[in-house]
C-alpha cells in the first residue's frame, strides 16, 4: 500500500510517532541544502535545521489535515533563515567556504574564480531574494510553490526571481 | 517591443521555458538586436553557473546558540553521559552499540515523545525513557572525546532553565520531581569533582542551573 504524505500528516496529528519521523527523514536532507546555501555553509544551519524540525513536532498536532507540509517546512525554514540574515551586519555573511574545485581535470582557475564569485553574490543578495532564488534553482519549486512557502503572490516571486538574476548579472557580467 | 520591454522576458527565459508565442518574440528580437542577444546569452551562461555550485560545505562549529523549545531530554542525556563516564571512568567497550543517528534525528526522537506525553508524570516518564535510549550515543561521544555535542546539548539546558520547569510541575507529580532533584544533585556531585576540562565544567554549570530551577519549582509548590 502506498502511504502519501498527506496519510503520514493524518497518523502524526493523532500522535503516530513513526509517521512523523518519515515526515521528518523525508524532508531534512533537502531543508538542510537549503539552509546551507542561505547560511552560506554556516554552521548556523545546523541550529535552523533544528529549530524548523522542533518547530514542526510542536505544531503537527494542530496542523489542518491535508496541509502541504513541505510548504510549511519551508516556510519556516526560509523565515527562520531570513530572519537570522536581517540580524546580522552586512558583510559578515560569508562565513562559509567557497565551493571546492570541480574534479573535471578541463576546469581551470577562472571557472573555480567566476563560481566563487557568483556564490558570494548569490549570499549578499536580500534574504528574500536568496531564499526565492535558491527555492527555484535548487529545489526546483514552482513559483506557486513558492508563493505558498512565503505566503506572498506569484507575481511578487517572480519579480524577486528577476531582481535577484538582475543583482547578481549585473555584478559579474564582466567576468562571464 | 523596445529592449527595455523586453529585458524582464530574457530573464524568463533562462527561468524556465517560455509559452510558445513568447519565445518566438524573443527570438526575433536577439536575433536582430545584438546587445539583447549578448544578454540572453550572458544570462544563459550565468544560470548554467549558479546551478552547478555545490552546496556550501558547513563551517567549522561555532558556538551554538541556545534552543528554546524541548531540549531537556537532550541536554540531560549530556549530563548522563558525562556522569556516567565519569562514573565508570572508561570509555564505552569496543563491542557497544554505536547510535548512528545525529543529533537531529535524537532532538526530534526526544521532541516527538514528550510532546505525546500528556500529563506531567508522563513526560517525567518519558524524560527518563529517551534518556535511557540515546544514552549509547552520548557515551560514544565521550569516548570518542567529542564533547562539542555535549555542549550543544548542555546549552540547550541553560535554555531550558531560563523558562523553567515551574509550569510543568503539579502535585501528583512531585515526587518524580524530588527524585530527579536528587539524581541532579548526585550528578552534579559528580561532576564537580572532575572539571577536567572547560566542556565539563560547561555541562556542570548547565546541571546547576536545572537543579536549581527544578528546587524553585518544587519550593514555590510547597
Amino acid at each position: 500500500m502506498i502511504v502519501t504524505e498527506l496519510d503520514l500528516l493524518e497518523r502524526a496529528r493523532i500522535g503516530d510517532r513513526k509517521a512523523l519521523e518519515r515526515l521528518v527523514q523525508e524532508h531534512r536532507d533537502s531543508l538542510r541544502r537549503f539552509l546551507l546555501r542561505m547560511t552560506a555553509g554556516s554552521a548556523e544551519s545546523e541550529d535552523l535545521l533544528q529549530e524548523t524540525l522542533a518547530r514542526l513536532v510542536k505544531a503537527v498536532p494542530t496542523l489542518k489535515p491535508g496541509s502541504n507540509i513541505r510548504a510549511w517546512l519551508f516556510r519556516v525554514a526560509a523565515n527562520l533563515s531570513m530572519d537570522r540574515s536581517k540580524e546580522k551586519k552586512r558583510g559578515s555573511s560569508l562565513t562559509g567556504e567557497f565551493p571546492s574545485a570541480p574534479s573535471d581535470p578541463s576546469d581551470r582557475a577562472e571557472i573555480r574564480e567566476l563560481a566563487a564569485f557568483v556564490q558570494a553574490e548569490i549570499d549578499a543578495l536580500p534574504p528574500k531574494y536568496r531564499a526565492v532564488l535558491c527555492l527555484r534553482v535548487y529545489e526546483e519549486l514552482s513559483h506557486a510553490e513558492i508563493a505558498e512557502i512565503l505566503e506572498d503572490s506569484e507575481e511578487n516571486v517572480r519579480w524577486y526571481l528577476f531582481q535577484a538574476r538582475k543583482q547578481i548579472y549585473s555584478k559579474v557580467k564582466g567576468r562571464l | 517591443m523596445n529592449c527595455r520591454e523586453m529585458e524582464p522576458l530574457l530573464y524568463d527565459a533562462v527561468d524556465g521555458p517560455l509559452s510558445a508565442e513568447m519565445e518566438t518574440l524573443v527570438e526575433e528580437h536577439a536575433g536582430s538586436c545584438g546587445e539583447c542577444d549578448a544578454l540572453l546569452n550572458g544570462l544563459g551562461r550565468l544560470e548554467n553557473t549558479i546551478r552547478n555550485l555545490p552546496p556550501p560545505r558547513s563551517a567549522p562549529a561555532r558556538r551554538l546558540s541556545t534552543r528554546p523549545l524541548l531540549a531537556l531530554a537532550a541536554a540531560m542525556l549530556a549530563v548522563v553521559g558525562v556522569a556516567r563516564l565519569l562514573s565508570t571512568g572508561d570509555p564505552a567497550p569496543a563491542n557497544a552499540p554505536v547510535a548512528q543517528t545525529d543529533i537531529v534525528t535524537s532532538l526530534v526522537e526526544a521532541h516527538v515523545k514528550l510532546a505525546q506525553a500528556q500529563t506531567t508524570d508522563a513526560k517525567v516518564e518519558t524524560i527518563q525513557s529517551v534518556l535511557a535510549g540515546l544514552v549509547g550515543e552520548c557515551r560514544h561521544s565521550c569516548a570518542k572525546g567529542d564533547f562539542r555535542r555535549l555542549v550543544e546539548y548542555a546549552e540547550s539546558a541553560e535554555s531550558l532553565a531560563r523558562e523553567g520547569l515551574a509550569p510543568q510541575i503539579d502535585a501528583a507529580s512531585r515526587g518524580k520531581l524530588e527524585a530527579l532533584l536528587a539524581w541532579l544533585d548526585r550528578t552534579c556531585r559528580e561532576l564537580q569533582q572532575d572539571r577536567r576540562n572547560e566542556y565539563i565544567a560547561r555541562v556542570s554549570s548547565s546541571c546547576d542551573d536545572l537543579r536549581r530551577i527544578t528546587r524553585r519549582a518544587l519550593e514555590e509548590k510547597r
